[in-house]
């Protein structure tokens, strides 16, 4: 089962893990690619590095995924080397992802969809996937990026208010508190999900509450497209009790909260 | 401290609320037993909600049936925040046929667990007055027991528009219906007490405090979550609403863990958090839930000095 963990240093990093780096502004890119592909090579396992242009130059080349040169999508990307990594032989795959956060706010959900994508594809697979963010990061955006990883590096700041990752093939593990501050970012989260897939489980035995923000969010979501139904489970009797409360637990709602 | 005053009733059409002093047993039975006999005669319903022995005594003259139900108080007797909407459901459960409707409330007087409490129970009777009156006819009867104590029936006749004395009914003098509510200033907080003060990006911290003050008195698990997210949704309050910032203080007394919320912000409405909210509602569920969630809310809002919220969780027994 995996589990939200922090992480002192890469070399923690283990099979199926999803783990968010934010790099400071004096963080070398290269050397942290350099430090990466060392690990890999020392493991046996294949090393891609999904980033932009500068690293196409680079010593790793060769390993480059360049995400505006795909001709399709990063996920299917990734699956295909993970397959290649089986096919000649390495312990698995490991993908180093570069991403440069600037001021465009169309680009938070392109993200958050990318993320959530390789969060599944570490989860299914068992490949390791580092995302090293770096940039002018805004609130709302780091926050989005953050919960969506289940592990992350360092230990300047602690695990967000709550967290939705990949558990096994059934759904989504969610933890912690989502409140008003954790609200926008659930409800994108939750929004994502939906537009891929008509039921979303999500298993919530490690969810303290939902405050009136974050319920407003979920039932938001829920009925933000047709035919969609969202089903929480292993919730505790203060999320029951709070929907109910809040008058949410009516059919046309499509949340099912079961314990 | 002031709220803005309830709109006035005319005295006889929409809603009367009506004060019934009485002293012992007797008179109880005898003032209720007529007015339930009076709305029998006239084909009226009757909702009886009154602490549980007084409704023994009166179901031993007058007994439940298609007209008269007696309603099980218990829930919410305590509880002063949640018995407008208790009293909207039992009106829309007995009601439902089209028939005129009375109710008869008693608080349960003699058993309350705080001096806050018995305020917030009087501020209630006070807001059913705005509570309804905007609503379809009814009559509700408020039997008060004066032989506890006398020198309260005049704070209960100030949230009366009507008094019932030797089975007339006249206004009662001390109700002004375009007077705001007088409240009795809060009480200090007991020594020794935690102070936070909190902004955007707290809430996390704002509820670890809460928890090391809670833990430190027996709260946990599910009590302690119940605290939890009534206070994230007032501290929320304070972040989007008032002003951006508050402090939270900490303390205890008689029992109870008290968690007071002050900032600069200011709630109009003195029903905000009273009425049940529906499905498709936008927002105003948080000072409903932390009405549901807690054993006792004091709110306090005015423009000049702010808001003040407190929360009361009642602690366990130490064994």
């Amino acid at each position: 089962m995996r589990a939200s963990r922090t992480l002192a240093t890469l070399d923690e990093v283990d099979a199926g893990d999803h783990v968010c780096q934010m790099l400071k502004r004096t963080d070398d890119v290269v050397d942290r690619s350099r430090a990466f592909v060392a690990d890999g090579a020392l493991h046996g396992d294949k090393v891609v590095i999904v980033g932009p242009a500068l690293h196409r130059d680079s010593e790793f080349g060769s390993l480059v995924l360049d995400p505006a040169r795909l001709g399709g999508s990063l996920l299917a990307a990734v699956r295909r080397e993970a397959a290649n990594a089986d096919r000649e032989g390495f312990r698995s795959l490991r993908v180093l992802r570069h991403v440069t956060l600037g001021c465009r706010t169309g680009r938070t959900k392109e993200l958050l969809r990318s993320e959530l994508d390789l969060e599944e594809f570490a989860a299914d697979t068992g490949a390791m996937v580092v995302c090293a963010y770096s940039g002018d990061f805004d609130l709302l955006t780091l926050q989005q990026i953050r919960c969506v990883h289940p592990h992350r590096l360092g230990s300047s700041s602690g695990p967000p208010a709550f967290q939705v990752y990949r558990t096994g093939k059934e759904g989504w593990t969610v933890s912690g508190i989502i409140d008003s501050e954790g609200a926008t970012a659930f409800s994108t989260v939750l929004c994502t999900l939906l537009a891929q897939t008509a039921t979303v489980r999500l298993l919530c035995h490690a969810v303290e509450f939902f405050d009136a923000a974050g319920m407003s969010a979920l039932a938001d979501a829920a009925r933000h497209l047709p035919e969609r139904k969202v089903i929480l489970e292993g919730t505790n009797e203060t999320v029951r009790l709070a929907w109910e409360l809040s008058g949410f637990a009516v059919p046309d709602i499509p949340v099912v909260i079961a314990s | 401290m002031t709220s803005s005053p309830p709109l006035p009733t005319a005295p006889d059409t929409g809603y009367r609320h009506e004060l019934y002093p009485y002293s012992g047993r007797e008179e109880f039975v005898e003032g209720t037993a007529s007015f339930i006999q009076d709305a029998l005669d006239g084909g009226e319903a009757v909702v009886v909600a009154v602490p549980h022995h007084k409704a023994s005594l009166l179901r031993a003259e007058i007994r439940e049936d298609e007209a008269v139900r007696y309603v099980d108080t218990s829930e919410v007797a305590h509880h002063p925040g949640r018995l407008i909407a208790a009293w909207q459901e039992w009106l829309q459960g007995h009601a439902s046929d089209g028939r005129p409707v009375r109710g008869i409330g008693e608080s349960p007087w003699e058993d309350v667990r705080s001096p806050a409490e018995a305020a917030e129970l009087r501020y209630h009777e006070w807001l059913l007055n705005k509570a309804f009156a905007q609503g379809p006819a009814w009559w509700l009867l408020c039997p008060y027991d004066v032989a506890d104590s006398r020198a309260a029936l005049r704070e209960m006749a100030r949230c009366h528009p009507e008094m019932r004395r030797d089975g007339r009914t006249s206004p009662c003098e001390d109700y002004d219906p375009q007077a705001a509510y007088a409240f009795a200033p809060l009480t200090h907080p007991c020594d020794p007490h935690d102070e936070f003060a909190y902004g955007n990006g707290d809430l996390p911290a704002l509820r670890d405090k809460i928890a090391a003050c809670a833990e430190r008195h027996g709260l946990a698990e599910r009590r302690l979550r119940e605290l939890h997210l009534a206070a994230t949704e007032v501290a929320a309050n304070s972040i989007h609403h008032g002003g951006g910032r508050g402090v939270l203080r900490l303390w205890s007394e008689d029992g109870r863990l008290v968690c007071e919320f002050r900032d600069a912000g200011y709630i109009a409405d003195p029903l905000a958090g009273r009425i049940r909210p529906t499905a498709t509602q936008v927002g105003g569920r948080g000072l409903w839930l932390i009405h549901q969630l807690c054993d006792l809310v004091e709110i306090r809002s005015t423009p000049a000095e702010g808001t003040t919220i407190r929360l009361h969780t009642e602690l366990p027994e130490r064994p």
